[in-house]
């Protein structure tokens, strides 16, 4: 295993009651640089050969012993990647090649619903990102997947009890809810929809599927950890969440990858179906390494009286396009959007949102931040259209951006379409620099300025780090804090 | 890319977004353009006050790319080259309007104010079609250092009137120069009004550009400011309406590439009936606008069920030391206002006309020729007269 870890360190400063080595000892013990960046060896695993013929989609479904209906589903989302353009518009993608990405890769083991069964090289991995930990501390359940596979998954008794149903995706299609998966399973996001949402439906792999049903509350968060070792592989897991009328659920993902010096893919796909009355709080924290390409596609379907929440982080990945969508199609439906994307140096992060109104009386609130250092570009990128449907609906939309030196770049490229008279549409946006005159003033009271501009960052980014949380708001904290170092 | 065989590509938007949005692009099209003879020239009030040389098309253009080459220097936007700035001179419109234009015309008119000249009285281009017409221009403003001058380009015709115009209009401001220059949309309710504007600001100059989009079937309009040095200002201030089925499809940009530019995008309008807008605002602080500002605002009053609107407000930083903001509102009248009038004796419909005639006549008394502002005030009172709304 190769490990790349960096130490942070702070020179003594006499207006602190603390001494230089009580500093370095705490950093120490807050430095994450590493747990992120390990790579396991992965010679026993089984691997498919690169690139995405017909037969390698044949050995995919063989391997997950597909339905029929699902080979089929496979194969006409292969011809659809083969005829859908690559898309004109954002951030370049000219380094992903598909003839050398790995779109199959299985660990050597099974799912497994205890963390003691799992083959001890995987379970290390985990342990180092804290994922066992956090399922004991304060998870409702777990499904861990490593490369193409879910290697554990798990939903606490009192969970399941209340008929609440957390597994992988592959067990769901052939199980009690066989029906179910069929009938949700990419109409959200079909494979038409664009050509990694083709890709997606061709090699799709692992992912998990929940169930919540009418009337149950699940008090405490579940998650899905991704964690994509190979080099030059590619993942492509499935999420499909359906709560039911009048359930409330709280989702949480999460992502890694170690560096390698070739292009990964990240191309999964979030389905969500909000029914009438639910509510349904996803929540991601993204930090793939700096070599991976994350072309994901989310969406939600929210039912009358819903409403769907997306709390979203982006921190890692070489080139992001990222845009939750979320259709409010019930009346009174409502969905809040709070999102925050860091990009440094090398990272071309193009991230947003999409709010379509159907509904009457449906309304959207979009709290979107970005932050921008050493050469790094971002772009918030956003549609809000209201349809004719829509009669009076509400959006708000209010976009944030921080420029942190002047090598980087940032851009807002948002999009309203309106349909209907009886509506009231706003859209705020503010770019900008860490002004001056905080620093001065943080400083004037003894901090460095180092410390001062991460303070001021951390401030900049509270609105969404208390949507998340505790422990991930410590986290995503801890990232800004890295991220920030010699700023 | 080329001329299509039945049409123009214009408003391009500076960094494309997701095409199934048909934002990122108009389409012209010829096939549409309603069928006329006869052709006309425009008429110039107050010249006397400026130097005016006709000069060819071809000549012309290389003058104004004279002021405009070694400006251009490219940013990754959003990581892909812009896709229409090939133009040396670059305007809203985009190239294939350009080389349409160009090719329509033959001879470019060059209307030069003298150093350090102020003019008094707006220079007044009028294009009054009265009947149906047909009209293709384009014309270059030379404002030299330190001069100042008002031009005022008119189109106007009865309101049974058809035809199609194209306009291009670029402004060259010298050092210190200052030019008001406003466009007004008068035009009977089958035209098709394509109208361009281009402009290079150098150091400490001014550009203040006003834009009333009234009449017409359809109108495509853009304007590209290059704030070329520093201090640069530009500033737009734009009104409109449409009705019945009318389209308006604009594509404005400030790119900001001296230190201590400013821009301000503010266009105020309403729809009603079936009307389509497409509205295009782009700020681009480019490396080097270091202390830069830019604003831009749309508030758009939606007065009907069957209308569509498209609103980009977009900003494009690759500056740290800048200021940018940007918004739009886009309703109905709040309860509130509603309230408040109706507690006057004023009923929803009174209530709306007011608002409209309200945001547009605060830009038009802002023209320095009381005989514009009047016809405006005019045009707009028939437009909703003629309503049955109102």
């Amino acid at each position: 295993m190769e490990n790349s870890a960096k130490k942070s360190t702070v020179e003594f400063n006499p207006e602190l009651d603390v001494s230089k080595d009580d500093i370095n000892a705490y950093l120490d013990s807050q430095d994450r640089t590493s747990i992120y960046d390990f790579k396991d060896d992965e010679t026993a695993f089984y691997k498919l050969d690169s690139g995405l013929t017909e037969e390698i989609v044949n050995k995919i479904s063989e391997e997950k012993h597909d339905p029929e209906w699902m080979h089929e589903f496979r194969l006409k989302s292969l011809d659809l990647y083969n005829k859908i353009q690559v898309p004109q518009w954002g951030s370049p993608i000219d380094g992903l090649n598909m003839d050398n990405i790995v779109t199959y890769v299985r660990p050597n083991t099974d799912m497994k619903t205890s963390w003691d069964e799992v083959p001890e090289e995987i379970k290390s991995a985990f342990d180092k990102l804290g994922i066992p930990q956090a399922e004991h501390d304060y998870l409702a359940g777990v499904g861990a997947q490593y490369d193409s596979e879910l290697v554990y998954h798990n939903l606490q008794e009192s969970v399941a009890a209340k008929g609440v149903v957390y597994s992988d995706l592959e067990s769901a299609m052939t199980g009690e809810y066989a029906d179910m998966v069929k009938e949700y399973f990419m109409k959200l996001v079909p494979p038409t929809d664009h050509k990694f949402a083709a890709l997606h439906g061709a090699v799709w792999s692992g992912g998990s599927f929940v169930y919540v049903p009418k009337g149950v509350t699940v008090e405490v968060p579940l998650q899905s950890y991704f964690r994509l070792n190979a080099k030059g592989a590619g993942q492509f897991e499935h999420t499909l969440i359906i709560v039911d009328e009048g359930a409330d659920l709280h989702f949480i993902e999460g992502c890694s990858a170690p560096k390698w010096n070739v292009a990964n893919l990240h191309a999964g796909c979030v389905e969500l179906y909000v029914k009438k009355n639910a509510r349904l709080r996803y929540s991601t924290i993204e930090n793939w390494s700096k070599n991976m390409y994350n072309l994901n596609t989310k969406r939600a379907l929210v039912e009358e009286g819903a409403r769907m929440e997306w709390v979203s982080g982006s921190f890692g990945s070489h080139v992001s396009y990222l845009y939750p969508t979320t259709i409010l199609k019930g009346k009174d439906s409502q969905c809040d959007y709070t999102g925050i994307t860091f990009s440094g140096k090398g990272q071309n992060l193009d991230t947003g949102c999409r709010m379509v109104h159907l509904g009457e009386n449906t309304s959207s609130l979009v709290t979107a931040k970005s932050l921008s250092k050493d050469g790094g570009i971002n772009t918030f990128r956003s549609s809000i259209e209201v349809m004719p449907s829509a009669t009076g609906s509400k959006s708000s939309v209010d976009c944030s951006s921080l420029m942190l030196d002047d090598i980087s770049r940032s851009d807002t490229i948002p999009e309203i379409d309106v349909r209907t008279a009886d509506c009231n549409i706003g859209h705020e946006a503010k770019i900008g620099r860490i002004s001056d005159d905080a620093v001065f003033y943080l400083m004037s009271r003894g901090i460095s300025e180092e410390e001062a501009r991460s303070m001021i960052v951390s401030g900049f980014a509270n609105p969404i780090s208390k949507e998340l949380p505790l422990e991930y708001a410590a986290e995503m904290n801890n990232l800004i804090k890295l991220e920030m170092e010699g700023a | 890319m080329g001329e299509t065989s039945n049409g123009v590509l214009v408003n391009h938007l500076p960094s494309p977004t997701w095409n199934r949005l048909g934002v990122n692009r108009a389409f012209v099209n010829f096939e549409t353009l309603p069928e006329v003879e006869k052709t006309f020239e425009f008429t110039i009030e107050n010249a006397e006050q400026i130097t005016i040389e006709r000069k060819s098309t071809k000549e012309a253009v290389l003058f104004a790319d004279s002021f405009s080459q070694g400006i251009r220097r490219e940013a990754t936007v959003a990581g892909k080259a812009p896709i229409y700035q090939k133009q040396i001179f670059a305007t809203g419109m985009g190239a294939q309007y350009t080389d349409l234009v160009e090719k329509l015309v033959h001879k470019t008119d060059i209307l030069t104010v003298s150093e350090n000249e102020k003019l008094e009285d707006a220079v007044i281009l009028r294009w009054d079609f009265k009947k149906d017409g047909k009209a293709a221009s384009q014309q270059i403003i030379h404002a030299k250092k330190n001069s100042s001058a008002t031009f005022l380009l008119i189109q106007e015709s009865e309101r049974e009137a058809k035809g199609h115009v194209a306009i291009e209009t670029k402004v060259i401001l010298e050092e210190g120069a200052k030019v008001n220059l406003i466009k007004v949309n008068m035009l009977g309710e089958g035209f098709v009004l394509m109208d361009d504007t281009a402009a290079v600001i150098n150091e400490g100059a001014d550009l203040e550009f006003t834009q009333m989009i009234l009449g017409g079937e359809k109108t495509y309009t853009g304007c590209y400011a290059d704030q070329a040095g520093d201090g640069a200002v530009f500033n737009v201030n734009t009104g409109y309406m449409a009705n019945k089925e009318h389209l308006i499809d604009i594509n404005y940009v400030a790119c900001e590439r001296g230190e201590n530019c400013s821009s301000k995008i503010y266009v105020k309008g309403s729809l009603r009936d079936r009307a389509f807008k497409t509205f295009r605002g782009t700020i681009d602080f480019r490396r080097g606008s270091k202390n830069s500002v830019g604003d831009e605002q749309e508030d758009v009053l939606l007065l009907d069920e069957g209308v569509i609107n498209k609103t980009m407000p977009v900003i494009l930083t690759e500056e740290e030391d800048v200021d940018a903001r940007h918004g739009a509102t886009i309703g109905n009248l709040s309860p509130e206002v509603l309230f408040y009038m109706g507690s006057r004796g004023i009923d929803k419909h009174a209530a709306e006309m007011l608002i409209t005639r309200g945001h547009l006549i605060s830009i038009a008394n802002t023209i320095p020729d009381e005989d514009t502002v009047k016809k405006i005030n005019l045009f707009i009172r028939e437009a909703f007269d003629s309503n049955e709304c109102f």
